[in-house]
Parts: structure tokens; sequence; C-alpha cells
């Protein structure tokens, strides 16, 4: 592995600087005779490009991994990156492709504090259904294809936001910087707002949607906010988008006529940080329970009443965000058919906030039935837990990340990305997450 | 009034070309969009495509008529759209009988 700092005004230098530098020789400069023979026993001198580049990768010899170090964009640091490097055109089309198998050639197991950079010397064809998909959380993905990159698969860094916070379950602190990608786009450091804490001193529901930002991603939504018939209540704010994630979820309350009151631990935590935690005992879940919000982890669940399956489902004891304690959805295996609308995120429950997607090619951009995504979590649409036996007013939606393509040629006709906020929903849903930037532009 | 916000590429070309009378196509990426929806409607836009429209959701025994982002990206069409729109209000109005029923079996007053 190279390690190799990089200075770049924008991304799209710094990936050509990166990818047009794998292909060369690596030996120009000054250098001690140690340095020599150390390269020369680790078979790095002399050679045109690395040896451990993609192309052999694929055959099984090694991982597609040729440098990394940190980024350093228009004088900011952007966290540390790995460079994955395939030297001519990658047509991924092979059964044996899907999923986890590109995990490993595109995507590092280092979460929150890099990126994950891929440069394809030649053309990109990605075939219906293969699908690209760090298995970590990523400050965000970037491919830069040399030719032309058609796109029939799925791309999605939905639930790969960084946690880029320091705290809780992130790898790491990194801040939010203005990103410039090409010299006409930056992304903002500071994406949508979050939406802010809704307060109830009446009967009735409140809840604030998350916003937007131009070239940002969005903001998460606050907590459902239902007071049935009196005192003072409030839901969890959303957190505000940034360049690494977008904004997680505030928690939900709902009561009869008890009050509570909101602390930070109940907002979504800033920088792709924790979805807010939940009531607990007494005022805030005494009679339905209380739902905590989207981020990294999502915020835990508490119900009200005694439920029934695998765990410990006494009354008011914490729960897995949203049922996803359970590998499988037992409580109703079959959602998704009717009108539950699924499926559910069972699995996943509120882990995870949308991440960023970065694509550059030189040639054209076409493709038809592919999809590029990065969409916030949704976590209000759930019956058989919501209500007043268990969720309470549900959370907010996770903001929507970005999906950005830059296409070399005028023919940029591939699929649009999709950045949807997670939705609102209808079981006394939290605020919708603000949408990110789903969008085309000239490289 | 209804809100249609497509995409800048041409994707949602035929809900557009079969627009229903009362709706406004807004392209997401014009400058003025977010503003329009803002001013207009008072809430953020959270989907694209999406239709940002008041919907009747009841969470007490007074339904409320509140403007939501809904999301269409399966629609294929304007009465998928609508359908979906009933289907929000309708699992809402679900929730809400369910709380309703909650309130009675524990002996609470039913907030208007």
């Amino acid at each position: 592995m190279i390690i190799q700092d990089v200075f770049e005004p924008t991304l799209k230098e710094a990936m050509q600087t990166l990818g047009k530098g794998a292909a060369v020789n690596q030996n120009t400069g000054v250098y001690s005779i140690n340095d020599v023979t150390n390269q020369i026993k680790q078979g790095q001198w002399g050679v045109n490009y690395p040896a451990n580049d993609m192309t052999t990768a694929r055959t099984g010899v090694a991982n597609g991994f040729v440098k990394t170090g940190r980024l350093n964009l228009n004088g900011n640091f952007a966290g540390y990156y790995d460079l994955a490097y395939w030297n001519g055109n990658l047509t991924i089309n092979d059964d044996n492709e899907l999923g986890a198998f590109l995990d490993n050639f595109f995507f590092t197991g280092n979460t929150d504090t890099h990126s994950a950079l891929v440069y394809i010397n030649g053309d990109l064809n990605i075939h219906y259904p293969c699908i690209i998909k760090p298995a970590v959380r990523k400050l965000f993905t970037c491919f830069y294809i040399a030719g032309a990159f058609t796109h029939d698969g799925l791309i999605s860094m939905t639930d790969r936001g960084a946690n880029h916070s320091g705290t809780g379950n992130s790898h790491g602190y990194t801040a939010p910087i203005a990103i410039p990608i090409n010299g006409t786009v930056t992304i903002p450091a500071t994406g949508g707002a979050g939406g802010a804490r809704a307060n109830r001193t009446t009967s009735g529901s409140s809840y604030n949607g998350g916003g937007t930002a131009t070239y940002g991603t969005g903001g998460g939504g606050s907590g459902h906010n239902h007071l049935s018939s009196s005192g003072n209540t409030t839901a969890g704010a959303g957190g505000t988008g940034t360049c690494f994630s977008g904004g997680g979820s505030g928690c939900g309350t709902m009561t009869y006529d008890t009050s509570n009151t909101a602390t930070a631990t109940h907002d979504a935590q800033p920088n792709g940080g924790a979805g807010g935690k939940p009531y607990t005992l007494g005022a805030g879940a005494a009679n339905y329970g209380s739902s905590g919000g989207v981020g990294n982890p999502g915020g835990f669940a508490v119900g009200a009443e005694a439920g029934s399956g695998f765990g410990n489902n006494a009354t008011w004891v914490k729960q897995p965000s949203n049922g996803g304690f359970m590998e499988q959805n037992a409580i109703d295996p079959w959602k998704g058919i009717g009108t539950e609308r699924g499926p559910g995120r069972y699995v996943d429950a509120g882990n995870g906030t949308a991440g960023v997607f970065i694509a550059m090619c030189e040639g054209n951009y076409t493709g038809t039935y592919g999809r590029i995504e990065s969409r916030g979590h949704n976590v209000g649409n759930y019956h058989e837990i919501g209500g007043n036996g268990s969720g309470g007013g549900r959370a907010g939606g996770g903001g929507g990340g970005i999906g950005m393509v830059f296409g070399g040629t005028g023919t940029r006709t591939g699929p649009t990305p999709v950045v949807d906020g997670g939705q609102h929903g209808n079981n006394y849903g939290g605020g919708p997450g603000g949408a990110g930037t789903g969008a085309i532009y000239a490289l | 009034m209804k809100y249609f916000i497509h995409d800048h590429y041409g994707t949602q070309q035929t809900l557009i070309d079969s627009l229903p009378s009362g709706y406004t196509a807004l392209d997401y990426e014009h400058s003025d969009t977010v503003g329009i929806i803002q001013s207009d409607c008072g809430i953020p836009i959270a989907c694209i495509p999406g239709v940002v429209t008041q919907l009747s959701m009841q969470y007490t025994n007074t339904p409320t008529v509140e403007w939501v982002c809904v999301s269409i990206s399966h629609c294929a069409n304007w009465t998928d759209v609508e359908n979906e729109f009933t289907l929000i209000e309708t699992e809402q109005a679900e929730a809400w009988a369910r709380n309703k029923q909650w309130l009675e079996d524990n002996g609470h007053s039913i907030p208007e």
C-alpha cells in the first residue's frame, strides 16, 4: 500500500492526481539508498503501476487498494482516503459479483474516517442487477471513470453516511468542510437544517420537517409530538445535514396528561451522530412509549406496555430501535402486503444516515435501468408497533444524502440519483427529512 | 393547489404531460422552487418526485388539514398518486382509531 497525501483545489483534481499517478512510475523523486533498498524488497521499485491493482485483484491475487493517505481540498482537511484502482475497462455483470463481493473490490473496512475513492482507467459498465454499496459508513464515495459510464445496476449510500462526530460509535472526528467538486459545484459543509423541537401545551399533534440546502444533504425531521389531553411536551429536534451525512432525527413523544422536558439527548446528535433518545419511564413514556430517532446508531425505543416474543418485553424497558433486535420481522413476516407500507426496516431499524456519492466520468453517462440512491431513513409507518401500544409518537425521518454524477460529454442521460428524506409517515409520524441533492452536471 | 416536484431530467415526463388541473409542476432544480414551496406551504421539500399537497390527518377526533410532501416515486400515473394520498389519510385515521379505543378503554376523555 502506497501512502500519498493529496493537496488539490478540488475533488476532481485530486482524483486525477491519484488515478493518473497510479498508472505511472511511482519512483520519481529523490530517495536515500535505504528507501530504494526497501522499495526493491517490497516490489515497488520501477513498476509502472502497482502490482496489487484491481486487475490482479479480480483473479484473487490481491485486493484493489493501492493508495491511502490524507485528502486536503482547497486547504481543508477532508479526512483520510482509500483508493482502489482498475486499469482498463471494467464490466460488472457476473452473478458472482453481486453484493458483498464488490464490497471487497472497492471498499475497505475503514469506517467514518475515510472516504472511498475508486479510479477506473477506462470505461465502467455496471449491469443490472449488480450492487455497489460499502459495507461500512464512509465520509463519501467517489468514482472517477476515465472513459464512459454506463450504469444499469444499483449504487447506494443509503445508511452509509459517516458518524464523523467523534462520539458514541463514531470511529473518529472529521470536521465538516466545504467540498469543492469541480470548480463549479461545491458541497457545503452544512446541509439542510434539522427540524426544530416540536412543543405542545394543548391537545393535538406537531412536528417539524428537516430543511434542504443547495448542493447539500438534507436535515433530519423532529419527532412527532402528540398530546392527548393536557401538559407541556416536546419532541426532539432533527440534526442538521453535513457534507458527510444527512441529518439524523429527533425522538417522538406521545402522552395523555403528563409533561416532559426535552434535553440534548432527545435531539439527533450532530455530524451524523446518534438518533435522539426516547423518553424513558414515567412522564414521557408513561402511556404510550416513545420512539428514538434515526442516526448512528438509531435511538432505541421504549414500550409502554408489555409485549411478547423474543427479548425483554417488560413494560418501559428499553428496546432496540424500532424492532432492530430481530433478524427477521417475526411480528409480521408478511409486512409489505396489503395496507402495510413496506417493506419494513426491522433488521436495520433506525440505524444509519444517508451518505454522499459522487461519480465523475470523462465520457458519456448513460444507462436505462440503473439507480443511484442515498435516502434518509423512514421510521414512521409501523402499525404493529406504533400507536398507543408501544411506539408512541414516532421519530422523524432522516435527511436525504447526495448523489451527483458529472459527465464529460453532452450525453448525460443516465439515471438521476434519488435522495429523498425519510417520509413523514402515517402513524403519528415525525417530521420528514429534507431532500438531499440528486443531480447530473457537466464535468 | 397541489405542487408536483419533479426532477430536471425528464424522468417524470409522462406525469408532467398528463398533469391534472389544480396541480403546478415545479422543477426541483429551478432556483425558485424551494422558496415557492416554503412560502406557499410552509414546509421543506422532502422528496423528488413528490407532491406537496394538503391532506386531512386525523390525530384527534377532529381531522387536521396540513401540508405534506408525499413521495410518488413508485406511482406510474395520477390515479396511483391519488391512491397514495388516500392511503396516508386512511392509515393515520386507523392509528387514531386505535388511540381512541385505548383512551376509552382506560377511562380517558377523547380529545377533540
